[in-house]
Protein backbone atom coordinates (compact mmCIF):
# COMPACT_ATOMS: atom_id res chain seq x y z
CA UNK A 1 0.00 0.00 0.00
CA UNK A 2 1.48 3.89 -0.52
CA UNK A 3 -0.24 6.95 -0.03
CA UNK A 4 0.47 10.21 -0.85
CA UNK A 5 -0.92 13.98 -0.51
CA UNK A 6 -1.14 17.18 -2.68
CA UNK A 7 -1.85 20.61 -2.00
CA UNK A 8 -3.86 22.66 -3.79
CA UNK A 9 -4.22 26.47 -4.10
CA UNK A 10 -7.23 27.87 -5.40
CA UNK A 11 -6.55 30.79 -8.17
CA UNK A 12 -3.51 28.83 -8.86
CA UNK A 13 -4.06 27.57 -12.88
CA UNK A 14 -0.40 27.85 -13.55
CA UNK A 15 0.27 24.43 -11.17
CA UNK A 16 -3.48 22.93 -11.65
CA UNK A 17 -3.12 19.33 -12.18
CA UNK A 18 0.24 19.32 -10.87
CA UNK A 19 -1.73 16.45 -8.42
CA UNK A 20 -3.19 14.62 -11.22
CA UNK A 21 0.22 14.60 -12.85
CA UNK A 22 1.85 13.24 -9.41
CA UNK A 23 -0.84 10.27 -9.54
CA UNK A 24 -0.40 9.06 -12.91
CA UNK A 25 3.39 8.90 -12.56
CA UNK A 26 2.59 6.55 -9.52
CA UNK A 27 0.33 4.22 -10.86
CA UNK A 28 2.47 4.44 -14.27
CA UNK A 29 5.17 3.42 -11.54
CA UNK A 30 3.59 0.46 -10.00
CA UNK A 31 2.32 -1.02 -13.67
CA UNK A 32 -1.06 0.14 -13.58
CA UNK A 33 -3.44 -0.74 -16.32
CA UNK A 34 -3.32 2.09 -19.34
CA UNK A 35 -7.45 2.07 -19.06
CA UNK A 36 -7.55 2.50 -15.64
CA UNK A 37 -4.78 5.55 -14.92
CA UNK A 38 -6.74 7.22 -18.01
CA UNK A 39 -10.01 7.35 -15.77
CA UNK A 40 -8.21 7.79 -12.18
CA UNK A 41 -6.07 10.65 -13.68
CA UNK A 42 -9.40 12.29 -15.60
CA UNK A 43 -11.13 11.97 -12.26
CA UNK A 44 -8.15 13.72 -10.32
CA UNK A 45 -7.44 16.69 -12.76
CA UNK A 46 -11.49 17.57 -12.60
CA UNK A 47 -11.35 17.40 -8.86
CA UNK A 48 -8.17 19.29 -8.66
CA UNK A 49 -9.34 21.91 -10.96
CA UNK A 50 -12.49 22.17 -9.00
CA UNK A 51 -10.44 23.41 -6.47
CA UNK A 52 -8.50 25.94 -8.33
CA UNK A 53 -11.84 27.29 -9.71
CA UNK A 54 -13.71 27.93 -6.59
CA UNK A 55 -12.06 26.89 -3.63
CA UNK A 56 -9.64 28.72 -1.78
CA UNK A 57 -7.29 25.56 -0.88
CA UNK A 58 -7.72 21.46 -0.83
CA UNK A 59 -5.37 18.39 0.57
CA UNK A 60 -5.83 15.23 -2.49
CA UNK A 61 -4.23 12.56 -0.20
CA UNK A 62 -4.43 9.28 -2.38
CA UNK A 63 -3.94 5.79 -1.42
CA UNK A 64 -3.21 2.46 -3.75
CA UNK A 65 -3.90 -0.89 -1.73
CA UNK A 66 -5.24 -4.15 -3.31
CA UNK A 67 -5.79 -2.99 -6.84
CA UNK A 68 -7.57 0.63 -6.47
CA UNK A 69 -6.64 4.02 -5.78
CA UNK A 70 -8.66 6.21 -3.33
CA UNK A 71 -8.63 9.40 -3.77
CA UNK A 72 -9.68 11.96 -1.07
CA UNK A 73 -10.14 15.98 -2.18
CA UNK A 74 -11.04 17.97 1.00
CA UNK A 75 -10.82 21.77 0.19
CA UNK A 76 -11.85 25.06 2.42
CA UNK A 77 -13.71 26.85 0.21
CA UNK A 78 -17.31 28.12 0.23
CA UNK A 79 -19.11 25.39 -0.40
CA UNK A 80 -22.06 23.71 -2.21
CA UNK A 81 -25.38 24.98 -1.18
CA UNK A 82 -27.13 22.66 -3.22
CA UNK A 83 -25.33 18.97 -4.20
CA UNK A 84 -27.94 17.47 -6.35
CA UNK A 85 -27.80 20.95 -8.64
CA UNK A 86 -24.17 20.60 -9.38
CA UNK A 87 -24.07 16.96 -10.19
CA UNK A 88 -26.27 17.61 -12.98
CA UNK A 89 -24.87 17.74 -15.86
CA UNK A 90 -24.01 21.43 -17.31
CA UNK A 91 -24.92 23.44 -14.22
CA UNK A 92 -22.04 25.53 -12.93
CA UNK A 93 -21.35 28.45 -11.19
CA UNK A 94 -18.42 29.66 -12.46
CA UNK A 95 -17.87 33.23 -14.08
CA UNK A 96 -17.28 34.61 -17.19
CA UNK A 97 -13.42 34.72 -17.20
CA UNK A 98 -12.74 30.90 -15.98
CA UNK A 99 -15.36 30.01 -19.11
CA UNK A 100 -13.17 31.08 -21.09
CA UNK A 101 -10.13 29.05 -19.79
CA UNK A 102 -12.08 26.09 -21.22
CA UNK A 103 -13.49 25.58 -17.83
CA UNK A 104 -17.10 25.91 -16.14
CA UNK A 105 -19.23 23.59 -18.91
CA UNK A 106 -20.99 22.38 -15.85
CA UNK A 107 -18.71 18.78 -16.22
CA UNK A 108 -16.53 18.42 -13.67
CA UNK A 109 -18.25 16.56 -10.65
CA UNK A 110 -20.19 14.26 -13.53
CA UNK A 111 -16.73 13.51 -15.19
CA UNK A 112 -15.21 12.40 -11.39
CA UNK A 113 -18.28 10.15 -11.21
CA UNK A 114 -18.25 8.82 -14.63
CA UNK A 115 -14.66 8.09 -14.12
CA UNK A 116 -14.50 6.42 -10.95
CA UNK A 117 -16.06 3.28 -9.22
CA UNK A 118 -17.32 4.46 -6.08
CA UNK A 119 -18.29 7.95 -5.57
CA UNK A 120 -18.96 10.02 -2.90
CA UNK A 121 -19.51 14.03 -2.29
CA UNK A 122 -20.46 16.33 1.19
CA UNK A 123 -20.34 19.99 1.70
CA UNK A 124 -20.57 22.13 4.43
CA UNK A 125 -21.63 26.03 3.01
CA UNK A 126 -18.71 28.50 4.65
CA UNK A 127 -16.94 25.66 5.23
CA UNK A 128 -15.35 23.18 2.39
CA UNK A 129 -16.51 20.19 0.17
CA UNK A 130 -15.12 16.69 0.51
CA UNK A 131 -15.25 14.59 -2.62
CA UNK A 132 -13.71 10.80 -2.53
CA UNK A 133 -13.69 8.35 -5.00
CA UNK A 134 -11.78 4.90 -5.98
CA UNK A 135 -10.98 3.54 -9.38
CA UNK A 136 -10.47 -0.45 -9.51
CA UNK A 137 -7.05 -1.46 -11.36
CA UNK A 138 -7.16 -4.74 -13.33
CA UNK A 139 -4.99 -7.31 -11.61
CA UNK A 140 -1.77 -7.83 -13.91
CA UNK A 141 0.68 -10.16 -13.46
CA UNK A 142 3.84 -9.02 -11.94
CA UNK A 143 2.08 -5.70 -10.24
CA UNK A 144 2.81 -4.93 -6.96
CA UNK A 145 0.97 -2.30 -5.09
CA UNK B 1 -0.44 9.79 -40.72
CA UNK B 2 2.30 11.59 -39.70
CA UNK B 3 2.47 14.80 -38.30
CA UNK B 4 4.84 16.85 -40.08
CA UNK B 5 2.31 15.55 -43.45
CA UNK B 6 -0.75 16.78 -41.59
CA UNK B 7 0.80 20.07 -41.14
CA UNK B 8 1.98 20.51 -44.93
CA UNK B 9 -1.60 19.50 -45.95
CA UNK B 10 -3.44 22.10 -43.92
CA UNK B 11 -0.89 24.70 -44.39
CA UNK B 12 -0.03 24.97 -40.45
CA UNK B 13 3.29 26.48 -39.16
CA UNK B 14 5.01 24.48 -36.77
CA UNK B 15 6.16 26.34 -33.18
CA UNK B 16 7.50 23.76 -31.54
CA UNK B 17 8.57 19.83 -31.62
CA UNK B 18 9.87 19.77 -34.70
CA UNK B 19 11.96 16.24 -33.10
CA UNK B 20 8.91 14.71 -32.96
CA UNK B 21 7.34 15.47 -36.39
CA UNK B 22 7.40 12.07 -37.49
CA UNK B 23 5.10 10.67 -34.54
CA UNK B 24 1.80 9.05 -36.35
CA UNK B 25 -1.53 10.61 -35.56
CA UNK B 26 -4.66 8.97 -36.42
CA UNK B 27 -7.45 10.74 -35.02
CA UNK B 28 -8.49 14.53 -34.22
CA UNK B 29 -9.92 16.04 -30.85
CA UNK B 30 -11.39 19.73 -31.58
CA UNK B 31 -13.01 21.54 -28.84
CA UNK B 32 -12.88 24.74 -26.56
CA UNK B 33 -13.77 22.97 -23.44
CA UNK B 34 -11.32 21.34 -21.29
CA UNK B 35 -13.62 18.51 -20.20
CA UNK B 36 -14.14 17.26 -23.86
CA UNK B 37 -10.76 17.39 -24.65
CA UNK B 38 -9.46 15.45 -21.75
CA UNK B 39 -12.39 13.27 -22.27
CA UNK B 40 -11.73 12.84 -26.18
CA UNK B 41 -8.01 13.31 -26.24
CA UNK B 42 -5.16 9.70 -26.41
CA UNK B 43 -1.63 9.26 -27.57
CA UNK B 44 -2.61 8.78 -31.36
CA UNK B 45 -4.85 11.91 -31.33
CA UNK B 46 -4.42 16.23 -32.50
CA UNK B 47 -5.75 18.36 -30.48
CA UNK B 48 -7.72 21.35 -32.15
CA UNK B 49 -8.71 24.16 -29.65
CA UNK B 50 -8.83 28.33 -29.77
CA UNK B 51 -7.77 27.83 -25.73
CA UNK B 52 -4.05 28.70 -25.04
CA UNK B 53 -2.03 28.55 -21.72
CA UNK B 54 -1.16 26.23 -18.78
CA UNK B 55 -4.33 24.04 -18.45
CA UNK B 56 -4.05 23.08 -22.35
CA UNK B 57 -0.81 22.10 -22.24
CA UNK B 58 -1.94 20.26 -18.92
CA UNK B 59 -3.86 18.13 -20.39
CA UNK B 60 -1.56 17.11 -23.26
CA UNK B 61 0.37 15.94 -20.90
CA UNK B 62 -1.96 14.03 -18.52
CA UNK B 63 -3.06 11.93 -21.69
CA UNK B 64 0.24 11.67 -23.44
CA UNK B 65 -0.99 14.33 -26.62
CA UNK B 66 1.67 14.43 -28.99
CA UNK B 67 0.11 17.70 -30.76
CA UNK B 68 -1.56 20.45 -30.29
CA UNK B 69 -3.18 22.62 -33.45
CA UNK B 70 -4.41 26.37 -32.34
CA UNK B 71 -6.24 27.48 -34.90
CA UNK B 72 -7.13 31.35 -36.52
CA UNK B 73 -3.39 32.08 -36.96
CA UNK B 74 -2.78 33.33 -33.28
CA UNK B 75 0.53 34.27 -31.97
CA UNK B 76 2.05 32.07 -29.36
CA UNK B 77 3.27 33.09 -26.31
CA UNK B 78 7.26 32.34 -25.57
CA UNK B 79 6.09 30.95 -22.25
CA UNK B 80 3.95 28.38 -23.24
CA UNK B 81 6.29 27.51 -26.68
CA UNK B 82 9.04 27.08 -24.13
CA UNK B 83 6.85 24.56 -21.99
CA UNK B 84 5.73 23.01 -25.22
CA UNK B 85 9.14 22.47 -26.49
CA UNK B 86 9.92 21.18 -22.57
CA UNK B 87 6.83 18.44 -22.98
CA UNK B 88 8.73 17.39 -26.26
CA UNK B 89 4.77 18.49 -27.76
CA UNK B 90 4.24 19.36 -31.30
CA UNK B 91 2.82 23.25 -31.68
CA UNK B 92 0.86 24.06 -34.92
CA UNK B 93 -0.79 26.75 -35.95
CA UNK B 94 -3.53 26.80 -38.54
CA UNK B 95 -4.27 29.90 -40.68
CA UNK B 96 -7.94 29.30 -40.71
CA UNK B 97 -10.33 29.28 -38.13
CA UNK B 98 -11.65 25.77 -36.53
CA UNK B 99 -14.36 24.92 -39.09
CA UNK B 100 -11.75 25.03 -42.03
CA UNK B 101 -8.78 23.47 -39.86
CA UNK B 102 -10.88 20.63 -38.68
CA UNK B 103 -12.54 20.46 -42.61
CA UNK B 104 -8.59 20.52 -44.28
CA UNK B 105 -7.75 17.89 -41.29
CA UNK B 106 -10.79 15.52 -42.38
CA UNK B 107 -9.83 15.39 -46.00
CA UNK B 108 -6.24 14.78 -45.12
CA UNK B 109 -6.59 12.06 -43.01
CA UNK B 110 -9.92 10.59 -45.40
CA UNK B 111 -7.46 10.67 -48.36
CA UNK B 112 -4.88 8.46 -46.48
CA UNK B 113 -7.45 6.10 -45.24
Amino acid sequence: MSRACYKIKGGDFERGGTAASGLKEALKRIGAEPAAIRRAVIAAYEAEMNVVIHAHSALMCVRMHNHQVDVEVDDRGPGIPDIELAMRDGYSTAPPAIRELGFGAGMGLPNIRKNSDAFSIESTVGHGTRVRFSVTMRQREGVRW
Amino acid sequence: MRIQDLSERIGARIVSGEATLEVSIDGVCAGDRISDLLAQASSSCLLVTNLVGPSLLRVAELMDVPAICLVGGMEVEPVMKKTAEQQGLVLLVSPCDMFETCGRLYRALKDEA
